[in-house]
């Protein structure tokens, strides 16, 4: 049990807690798949990650190393939060099953939610590689076009702009380091 | 006495091309947020926050107060002018603005939101001023365990203003104060929760979490509202004349009440400018000989939502200053303020630093004034952002969340954090779960641990019930926790009984 949660607590351990959240959510949304629950899908599976993290961070806390003052460790309050996440979650998923929780919002645009953050993400992902400049001028462009600005002349005047501004504002006079990348650094 | 002769020093230390410059640029960017909707105090103060780096630390959280103090006022603008609240504080000031601005006298709504700003700002800095060093010196007398009361007091009116959605916000503290914990353990230095990865020993950035919750949050609320996509509202072409000093003067006592009002409701943790608007509107409508004309364009209703929301700022930063317990969202992205240049925000605060604590009161009256001079000079200017496309703010919020996150410990990895922040605060706001008492929870987790744990070690559980002021704040922590929970049952049964 000690290696278990020992192994847990590493970047591999992390893996592992994130294929068994997927898997659970999976089982959970297989569950409550009938259309009695389809009002409160959403807040049902927000309930049963929130049950999730609670239990993986009261099950994590047996792992953590024991330096006990008097009356209390590390492990104490991390417990105390967990359970109180659990209890309170518990309570919300219990409200959500009786159908006397708010009905999900209405599906809005989730694809270009997604895509804004995979620009955001990838633009993250090149800093490193192609410098800051570069990468923040293509999440710009990119952005303005996912999100419906069509004009060349607006969104590269927008994104030559921004990066004037934040080479001459953070880069020259706060003196901040910014990434120059593999490529040019 | 003493107060007076601080303040004074604090003045004469503004008194240069600098500071005022500073001021002055904090009020006109403050104002133009609060301007475009969409962007709110807490998030125009968190994502102008990398532009205090460079400053000094008083110049920094001068700079960062007068945005806040000024977006506030801004928010007021485009509700009176175009039915559009650029801060949620505003919302109420629609109510009795706009109509007014309908009936052809938008003159009027925007002077008296303007005026009312105004006082209602001076009354919230001079409460704070009175208040906050009595306060201060109290506190330093405080034990850990009034410590660990006053931090669990604070979470339960977060919840206890929910409304409705206190169980919600309790839900979201205890994700908060959970999140907290990762990192090293404050007393003991164990590592927890940080799966090897040396980037969370000193666990999450505070910064890049607030600009994510607050920022990121609703730009892709945004996206996904559709919202994106709407075309700017035209503001009302026709001109009407502004108010006279006579019409102001008619206004006054609504003004100062609600300004009393505002105050003491920003001192409550997680309270701030909306809800303090609402209840001083509603005070005010009470009082008012003709309630019936609340919402067809009294200036009354407009008076009372508009210096609740501005003297909510001064209430806010009292327990700021004075307890280290942030009274506003933005009043927690201050905190991380304080805390990047090296200020643990306190009692001790005005003991170490007291030239920098009276500096920012005395800033909050200059731009108090600044805010009067650009707003008669300029409302029709400000209203120009609101019309700027969301297609094209959503970006610049992108890349000023990028660069800001970044700026902290020049990490790419709190950028990452940012993101998912945003994600997070997007799941958790569209199912209707308040992102403020997260970052609640993460501000006052440490306090609530390290003093938790030192009451502890010092005497066990009992000392928390033989130390009477920790028992007092207790015993109303509990009260306020428990309190929305029996009003919703009572609620709930009086429905099903009618």
């Amino acid at each position: 049990m000690e290696n278990t949660l020992i192994f847990l607590g590493t970047l591999q351990g992390l893996l592992v807690i994130f294929a068994g959240f997927l898997l659970f959510l999976t089982a959970a949304f297989a569950l409550f798949r009938g259309p009695r629950y389809a009002p409160v899908r959403i807040r049902l599976m927000l309930c049963i990650s929130l049950l999730y993290i609670a239990f993986v961070f009261f099950l994590l806390s047996f792992g953590l190393d024991e330096i006990a003052a008097v009356g209390s460790s590390a492990r104490t309050v991390p417990r105390l939060w967990a359970a109180g996440l659990a209890l309170f979650s518990g309570v919300a998923l219990r409200r959500a099953l009786k159908g006397k929780a708010p009905a999900d919002p209405e599906k809005g645009d989730v694809r270009r939610v997604l895509a804004a953050a995979a620009i955001v993400a990838f633009s993250l992902w090149g800093m490193d590689i192609a410098g800051y400049f570069l990468s923040s001028a293509a999440m710009i462009i990119l952005l303005c076009l996912l999100l419906g600005e069509r004009r060349p002349g607006v969104y590269l005047s927008l994104t030559g702009s921004w990066l004037l501004f934040s080479w001459l504002v953070f880069s020259k006079l706060l003196t901040l380091g910014l990434p120059s990348g593999i490529l040019f650094g | 006495m003493e107060t007076l002769s601080h303040l004074y020093d604090g003045l004469s230390l503004l008194m240069g091309f600098t500071p005022l410059v500073v001021i002055l640029a904090g009020v006109i960017v403050g104002i133009l947020a609060g301007a475009m909707p969409g962007i709110s105090p807490s998030m125009a103060v968190a994502l102008l926050l990398p532009f205090s780096f460079g400053m000094s630390p008083s110049m920094g959280i001068v700079l960062l107060c007068s945005i806040y103090l000024a977006s506030n006022y801004g928010g007021s603008i485009t509700a009176v002018m175009i039915n559009t609240p650029g801060t949620p504080s505003a919302v109420v000031t629609a109510f009795d603005g706009y109509p007014l601005t309908r009936k052809g006298q938008a003159g009027t709504a925007l002077g008296v939101s303007l005026i009312a700003s105004v006082v209602g700002g001076f009354v919230g800095i001079i409460i704070l001023v009175l208040f906050s060093a009595p306060l201060a010196r109290m506190a330093l007398k405080f034990w850990p365990a009034e410590y660990f009361a006053l931090a669990i007091l604070g979470l339960s009116t977060i919840a206890s203003l929910g409304g409705g959605r206190w169980l919600e916000s309790f839900i979201a503290v205890m994700l908060g104060l959970l999140l907290n914990t990762i990192g090293l353990d404050p007393l003991s230095g164990v590592s927890r929760y940080t799966f090897d990865f040396i980037r969370l020993y000193d666990g999450f950035s505070f910064i890049p979490v607030l600009i994510g919750l607050f920022a990121l949050s609703e730009v892709f609320m945004g996206i996904e509202s559709g919202e994106v996509n709407r075309p700017p509202v035209l503001p009302e072409r026709e001109k009407s004349p502004w108010p006279t000093l006579r019409d102001y003067f008619k206004l006054k006592f609504a003004m100062l009440r609600a300004g009393v009002v505002g105050t003491v409701i920003g001192v409550f943790p997680g309270a701030g400018g909306t809800i303090a608007s609402f209840i001083a509107y509603d005070i005010e409508k009470r009082l008012n000989s003709d309630p019936d004309s609340f919402g067809k364009g009294n200036p009354f209703g407009v008076a009372a939502a508009e210096a609740s929301n501005s003297s909510s700022v001064g209430g806010a930063l009292v327990p700021l200053l004075t307890l280290g317990i942030p009274g506003s969202s933005s009043a927690a992205v201050l905190i991380g303020a304080l805390m990047i240049h090296n200020l643990q925000p306190g009692p001790e605060l005005f003991t170490k630093h007291p030239e920098i604590v009276y500096t920012l009161f005395s800033s909050l009256f200059v731009a108090n004034i600044f805010l009067l001079f650009l707003g008669l000079l300029g409302a029709r200017l400000w209203i120009k952002a609101a019309l700027i496309p969301k297609r094209l703010l959503y970006p610049m919020i992108f890349a000023f969340s990028f660069i800001g996150s970044y700026a902290v410990r020049s990490s790419v990895f709190d950028v990452g954090v940012c993101l998912a922040f945003g994600l997070l605060g997007w799941m958790l706001v569209r199912s209707k779960f308040p992102v403020s008492p997260i970052v609640l929870g993460m501000i006052l987790g440490t306090m609530i641990e390290k003093n938790l744990r030192a009451t502890l070690m010092m005497g066990g559980p009992a000392l928390f019930l033989q130390r009477p002021l920790s028992l007092v704040l207790l015993a109303l922590a509990f009260a306020s926790g428990v309190i929305p929970y029996l009003r919703e049952r009572k609620r709930k049964k009086a429905l099903r009984k009618s």
